[in-house]
């Protein structure tokens, strides 16, 4: 009985983590977790001129979202040429070579695999202000990519929802 | 509004800058009249001569204390019978280092007008442009004449030149040919071919060996190297052999010179062992050359040279990136930007690289009209232009046959 009462529990959380929100382009589909609520880029934009001190930029064609007004969280499909193919591996490299250019400290650039998928995660800081990109692989000449801006007491919150979005990723391999 | 009294005008007696301002202008006034944007933008200016508006000065009338200085003339190959002037804005420090050169304007004079090394006004053609065979003509910013506007002798002084009610804002049939547009005019090809030989010649092409093999090596060092590429002369395409220079694992410094004992730059290379494209820093050397007094000094003809000829490579394990001068004022200004905040800077151009995944993108989305950027893969010399599409997204151009 404990143990049907658990799963049951288990079964619950996982399902109201989720939203009704998802999101369809060229290189994925997405169940976006509970909470998101879709703006315009426009919307975009000033939300975090309004909110942030430092520069929030945002892709052509992007999906954009705010998270208990809280998350500013931003969906793209990026466009690959043949001049821009790269492993995870060089393109973790390549941008902490940008910081070490810039002279800046970065907090997170690991490549994780979640549900499968490989993605490529960097997150940085300028004073209580984090932003967290990630990047798929390649997937023929787009990949799937995006970001995540928030305060620092909102760290937990926007970490959990990075894990939940990637979870429920499906890569149009 | 800037005011550049000839000395000769003041004669030691500064208060007579007070007795001019936008409104009011002494009657007798000698110098330059110049516009710049609440950034520091050059927006154009005015020459006057014992208070009458003339054209641009001669070499005379325009000394260096003075801070605008006649580069040199020169006698473009186009007409041998024209020469040209360029007018840069340069600043000194206290002991009289150059500390900045921003290119301001281009006035060449042909046959037929009243020359242009006499402090005589020759008589000034309607508006800019207009009269090009018959006197003189104006390229880049500066005008002429204000046309119907031109104030009277207590006036003050016209607006920038081609602003609302300078007289000259329609332009003939004969449009003034500008420097800065005439940059975008480059033969990218003939860029590409340049480059392309350039890396052929035997002292460049051990430079990159070098550095490549270094790059394979740099699994345990992260520490740039690099070298000037230095002529034995010029022009010429005989290359000095230079000295490995060590750099950290952020940056390096690389001399230039230019002077025949100890040659002169026309180019630096060094490789990025963790394979990011060229950073901020990198670009703003193209303009290094312009902080060297011997090639300032070498004139017109030495700074046209470097500008025509000098390029940034950065060798990376998969690709070599060249750059060229573009637009000099743009790079300037970028610079300028750059060192008045670093930090936004360096944070403008890490949010571009990250929202667009793309090292080249970002890099050109603040840099592309600056900058030429071309690159060629890791063992190859097919350089390609790099450029942004309209999606924002890098492209590579393979325009040359």
């Amino acid at each position: 009985m404990k143990k049907y009462l658990i799963i049951i529990l288990s079964l619950l959380c996982w399902s109201s983590a989720k939203s009704q929100e998802k999101i369809t382009n060229q290189v994925a589909t997405v169940q976006l977790p509970k909470g998101s609520q879709k703006i315009a880029l426009s919307n975009f934009e000033s939300y975090g001129k309004k909110n942030f001190k430092r520069r929030i930029a945002s892709a052509k064609g992007s999906n954009s979202f705010i998270v208990d007004n809280a998350l500013l969280v931003s969906i793209n499909e990026l466009t690959v040429t043949a001049g821009t193919k790269r492993t995870l591996e060089k393109w973790k490299m390549q941008l902490e070579d940008v910081y070490r250019h810039t002279g800046s400290p970065w907090d997170v650039s690991k490549i994780e695999t979640i549900s499968n998928n490989r993605f490529f995660i960097f997150e940085d800081h300028k004073g209580d202000e984090y932003s967290i990109s990630f990047y798929s692989e390649d997937i023929g000449d787009k990949k799937f990519s995006g970001s995540i801006s928030f305060k620092e007491k909102d760290k937990e919150k926007a970490h959990q929802y990075l894990y939940n979005l990637l979870q429920d990723v499906k890569l149009k391999k | 509004m800037t005011l550049v009294a000839d000395s000769a005008y003041l004669a030691g007696d500064r208060t007579k800058l007070d007795q001019n301002t936008y409104n009011k202008r002494d009657t007798k006034y000698s110098g330059l009249v110049l516009y710049f944007s609440p950034k520091g933008k050059y927006l154009g200016g005015w020459r006057y001569k014992n208070g009458e508006l003339i054209t641009a000065a001669s070499t005379k009338a325009a000394p260096i204390d003075n801070k605008v200085q006649n580069a040199v003339v020169y006698k473009p190959s186009t007409n041998e019978q024209a020469y040209c002037e360029d007018w840069w804005w340069i600043t000194e420090d206290e002991d009289g280092n150059i500390t900045s050169v921003t290119y301001l304007y281009t006035i060449c004079y042909y046959p037929g007008g009243n020359g242009g090394g006499s402090d005589a006004p020759p008589p000034p053609p309607k508006c800019p442009g207009t009269s090009s065979l018959s006197g003189k003509a104006v390229a880049g910013n500066a005008p002429w004449e204000p046309g119907p506007t031109q104030p009277g002798d207590d006036g003050g002084f016209p607006p920038p030149p081609g602003s609302a009610g300078d007289g000259c804002a329609v332009q003939g049939d004969n449009p003034p040919v500008d420097t800065a547009q005439a940059d975008t005019l480059i033969d990218t090809c003939a860029q590409i071919r340049q480059i392309k030989d350039k890396m052929m010649n035997a002292v460049i092409s051990q430079q990159l060996t070098t550095l490549r093999q270094n790059l394979v090596g740099s699994t345990t060092s992260n520490f740039e190297k690099g070298y000037s590429q230095n002529l034995a002369s010029w022009p010429s395409s005989n290359y000095d052999t230079t000295q490995i220079v060590n750099g950290s694992n952020q940056d390096i410094n690389l001399p230039v010179t230019w002077r025949s004992d100890v040659g002169f730059t026309i180019g630096l290379i060094h490789m990025h062992p963790n394979g990011s494209q060229p950073s901020p820093q990198d670009a703003f050397t193209l303009l290094d050359p312009l902080k060297n007094a011997d090639l300032v000094n070498g004139g017109l003809s030495a700074i046209s040279y470097y500008k025509a000829n000098f390029s940034a490579t950065i060798v990376v394990y998969d690709a070599v990136y060249v750059m060229k001068i573009k637009d000099i004022a743009k790079l300037q200004a970028l610079q300028n930007e750059f060192n008045s905040n670093k930090a936004d800077f360096k944070e403008r151009l890490e949010t571009a690289i990250r929202s667009n995944g793309d090292l080249d993108a970002g890099f050109l989305s603040i840099f592309k009209d600056a900058v030429y950027l071309y690159k060629a893969g890791a063992n190859d010399n097919s350089f390609k232009m790099t450029e942004i599409g309209s999606d924002g997204f890098a492209k590579f151009i393979s325009h040359c046959l």
